[in-house]
């Protein structure tokens, strides 16, 4: 599971009302069709070298999957008794998405996390159980409070579904790995025809993934001796030097890399508070994007479409809602704005 | 089977010696050999290597004739895959059925180790998945049970984890930790047998039990038939391998 940055909850205060408007039942298109982005090895970026062209193949054929569109906030009614509360894709990366039921305000039970093209080797398929959900070939993981489905999607790549019940205190009504696999059993006539990105079954339609993070990242290769690309998931890919870095020592200094991600966020200019001068704001080619030093590192938020947003809290009186973003992570905030330049003028002109 | 328990070791020499093989070591003092066999790249479906952890660097189980004592450590010098083969062919299908139960599957692990495991997708009356078992045999052509107590006894940790006996005449040790044998999770029985008193060449022989596929790695298992199983495969692999 990719490691999840600035991840927060959101207040159990969405209707399902929400959750259903984002489906249309659509889904005529296949993820493995050609139109979907990435499939050959021709339309892999040049700066990927040859070890990784079989990964970068698959992770755009995963990226043209719809995570949300996997979901399906009925069944998930069905199934838990519980209301939606929300559904959102998750701001690790537009390859996840993340549907939370609740029984009401504050009151939060199930959360289904969903991910496409997670990376599933042979000693994880010999641990975990196979069994047919719904017609589907899955492979199952249990834990005391945690339950994971693994749909194949090939040798290597799994989409994966796990629950957990929310509450301390309070045992959920049903078993954890009871309550996912009846949902995974529900799902499965959705998932025998992966929805993509653009098929009408969820609104609105995301743009990003429709491009390939390492045209992005290649346009910052040749800040790197010996520049190469690799893709790590299916909205992430990062230019680094194939010669090893010396050892930097100052820990406020991440890695010597720039990692672009296709995610969904709010607002980065909240980051922007007065007398902390740790983040400011930029503009480039009339794109709004905000550079934030961290602990490690510098993480650049680009706001790709500023119109398309998904409401992440509708009770919120906060602007609490998610655009597309490119999320840019840098050594350190000196080259961030150049590397954002970059990027923008590969990917982002208007 | 003789025991007379001492002990030895240091978890530090036993990782250096880890490191220094460039190895995984499953329990001090004994880390799996170093180099793999050449796997034959992705095997077909239905093989008993689709099956393994490592399809990329598994081979197929060959039955071949083992030869024995010392002419078995030269062969693990000469040709270790061929040697893993030997090993896996020690016994017959019987037998392992008889150990492990009908569905059992060999093949040459990375090491190169005979793996034999019990048919991990067989399932109990009331349709859940049982407990895996698995046995792996491998030599050490250059170690000795000596050289082996002489790493492990360097600290009282690692001291504590070992039994020194002798089996079938012959200089051999048991390395457990506590939690290896506390019938949670995966639970192992590790022996190391001299094949020639004197001159290198061990024989090792892990047997191990896991929880059912797809439940939590710590849960609680039934280890009586681990107990059960142990020395009467040591004794059978004794009688062929070391006569």
């Amino acid at each position: 599971m990719v490691q999840r940055q600035r991840f927060r909850l959101a207040v159990a205060l969405c209707t399902m009302a929400m959750a259903t408007a984002c489906f249309s039942g659509g889904g005529d298109q296949k993820a493995g069709e050609t139109s979907s982005g990435q499939q050959s090895d021709k339309q892999v970026e040049a700066g990927v070298p040859q070890e990784y062209r079989a990964k970068a193949i698959a992770d755009g054929k995963n990226r043209a999957i719809d995570a949300c569109g996997l979901h399906d906030p009925d069944a998930a009614k069905e199934v838990t008794g519980d209301e939606g509360d929300e559904i959102v894709p998750s701001t690790s990366g537009l390859q996840e998405c993340i549907l939370r039921m609740h029984k009401g305000e504050f009151q939060s039970t199930w959360t289904f996390y969903l991910e496409v093209g997670v990376l599933y080797d042979a000693a994880s398929r010999k641990n975990d159980a196979p069994e047919k959900l719904g017609g589907m070939d899955v492979f199952i993981s249990e834990d005391e409070r945690r339950c994971e489905v693994s749909k194949p999607l090939d040798d290597n790549y799994v989409i994966q579904l796990h629950a957990t019940a929310s509450g301390e205190d309070n045992a959920p009504a049903k078993p954890v790995c009871q309550v996912l696999r009846e949902y995974a059993t529900k799902l499965a006539p959705v998932w025998q025809e992966l929805p993509k990105h653009g098929s009408g079954r969820t609104k609105p339609e995301l743009t990003l993934p429709k491009l390939d993070p390492c045209t992005a990242a290649a346009a910052t290769m040749d800040m790197f001796e010996e520049g190469f690309l690799e893709t790590s998931g299916p909205m992430t890919c990062t230019a680094r030097s194939a010669k090893p870095s010396p050892p930097v020592r100052d820990r406020s200094v991440g890695r010597n890399e720039v990692s672009v991600t296709w995610t969904m966020n709010t607002n980065p200019a909240k980051l922007i508070k007065a007398g902390d001068n740790s983040a400011r704001e930029i503009t480039v080619e009339g794109r709004k994007a905000v550079i934030s030093k961290g602990s490690s590192g510098c993480t650049t938020y680009i706001v790709w479409d500023p119109e398309i947003s998904v409401v992440q809290d509708n009770r919120s009186t906060d602007d609490d809602s998610l655009t597309q973003q490119i999320r840019v992570q840098t050594a350190t905030c000196d080259t961030a704005e150049e590397v954002t330049k970059r990027i923008v003028a590969k990917v982002g002109k208007r | 089977m003789s025991r007379s328990s001492r002990s030895s070791s240091s978890i530090l020499s036993v990782v250096v010696a880890g490191l220094l093989g460039g190895c995984t070591s499953i329990l001090p003092g004994t880390p799996l050999p170093a180099s793999g066999p050449s796997g034959q790249g992705k095997p077909a479906a239905g093989t008993s290597c689709a099956r393994s952890a490592e399809p990329d660097v598994c081979l197929e189980w060959q039955d071949t004739r083992p030869v024995t004592g010392k002419a078995l450590i030269a062969q693990a010098n000469q040709d270790p895959v061929v040697a893993a083969q030997m090993l896996c062919s020690a016994l017959p299908g019987g037998s392992w059925d008889r150990f492990l139960g009908a569905g059992h599957y060999r093949v040459i692990a990375q090491g190169p180790v005979c793996t034999i495991s019990s048919d991990d997708l067989k399932k109990t009356a009331d349709g859940n998945y049982e407990p895996v078992m698995e046995v792996n045999i491998w030599l050490s052509p250059k170690d000795t049970i000596a050289g082996d107590l002489a790493i492990l006894n360097k600290r009282e940790d690692t001291r504590a984890m070992v039994t020194t006996m002798t089996i079938a005449g012959k200089a051999a040790m048991r390395v457990g930790r506590p939690d290896d044998a506390n019938g949670q999770g995966t639970d192992k029985e590790e022996i190391s047998i001299a094949v020639a008193d004197g001159d290198p060449g061990v024989l090792r022989i892990r047997q191990s039990m896991r929880p059912p596929r797809g439940k939590p790695n710590d849960s609680p298992i039934d280890r009586s038939k681990l107990e059960t199983m142990r020395d009467p495969l040591i004794a059978e692999l004794l009688k062929v391998l070391v006569p």
